[in-house]
């Protein structure tokens, strides 16, 4: 465990060192977090730290305590405001690299239970399909115009591409295209 | 790796323990502060700025180390692509 995250250390080290020698790549943003989510945080921790600040300088200069208290509400107004900043900041984050992962990394759990509903489907005992139809559904595989690969249909790289031919592999490979690394047809 | 080139790389890490370094200096010194005054006007000023300014220091930094660790995910992720989009299934499995 503790190796795996020295190692883990380690490759994000290289991976930083190499970064500064390539060019910045254009299709993809640099961090998870959009300009305007670094304004909203920076806003946030900065007036929440502001806040805490100038109900210091008050709270310091009132002799009593009951004249006190009211800095010390806005202090921690002012730390509540700075911790939902901070978590906000955090959770978009999360939600950017977790969509950006089952975008790129295929569902294997869900490709196994769609493996399996098709050969449920060819037991003798079972329903039967139509003739051919889970074949030709096998030997189908997607692409859009001017792409360089071809996938199956379920494959996490192909969701949601509208108007991508269904061809044969044979044609596929015809028209100058290899099967996709994610989903291997 | 030299100091220089460590900041360079892990300036996010760096800033997130200068700014957890200065939440618990923050909490001592208020800490101090409140112990040493016997009223609660005077120790008031010390809760506020060391306490309360003292966590806020402190979840800044601990804002930032978790910012990077989401930041070295996204890296990963950045690698994985490139592996997928040139081809070479074997780097994209090894990462």
């Amino acid at each position: 465990m503790a190796t795996g995250a020295v190692a883990y250390r380690r490759s994000t080290l290289m991976a930083r060192a190499g970064e500064a020698a390539q060019p910045v790549r254009a299709a993809s943003r640099p961090m998870p977090w959009r300009a305007d989510d670094l304004c909203r945080w920076v806003l946030t921790a900065g007036l929440g730290g502001v806040v805490i600040a100038v109900a210091w300088y008050f709270g310091a200069g009132e002799a009593t305590f009951s004249q006190q208290l009211g800095p010390l509400d806005a202090a921690v107004a002012g730390l509540l405001v700075s911790g939902i900043g901070n978590v906000a900041w955090l959770l978009r984050g999360r939600r950017a690299v977790g969509e950006r992962r089952r975008a790129l990394i295929p569902d294997l759990e869900s490709a196994r239970r769609r493996r399996r509903v098709a050969s449920a489907a060819l037991r003798p005992e079972g329903p039967r399909p139509p003739a051919g139809a889970v074949e030709a559904a096998d030997r189908l595989f997607v692409a859009g115009a001017g792409m360089e690969r071809f996938h199956r249909p379920g494959c996490a790289l192909a969701t949601g591409r509208d108007g991508w031919s269904h061809m044969t592999r044979a044609e596929h490979e015809r028209a100058g295209r290899r099967p996709c690394g994610v989903c291997r047809p | 790796m030299d100091l220089r080139t460590w900041l360079r790389l892990q300036w996010d890490r760096a800033l997130a323990w200068v700014f957890v370094a200065a939440g618990a200096a923050a909490l001592i010194v208020g800490w101090v502060g409140v112990s040493g005054n016997a009223y609660a006007a005077g120790q008031l000023p010390y809760v506020i700025s060391g306490g309360i300014g003292g966590i806020f220091l402190l979840g800044v930094g601990a804002t930032l180390w978790l910012s990077a660790d989401l930041r070295d995910e996204w890296r990963k992720l950045d690698r994985i692509e490139d592996a997928l989009r040139d081809g070479s299934t074997d780097e994209a499995a090894a990462l």
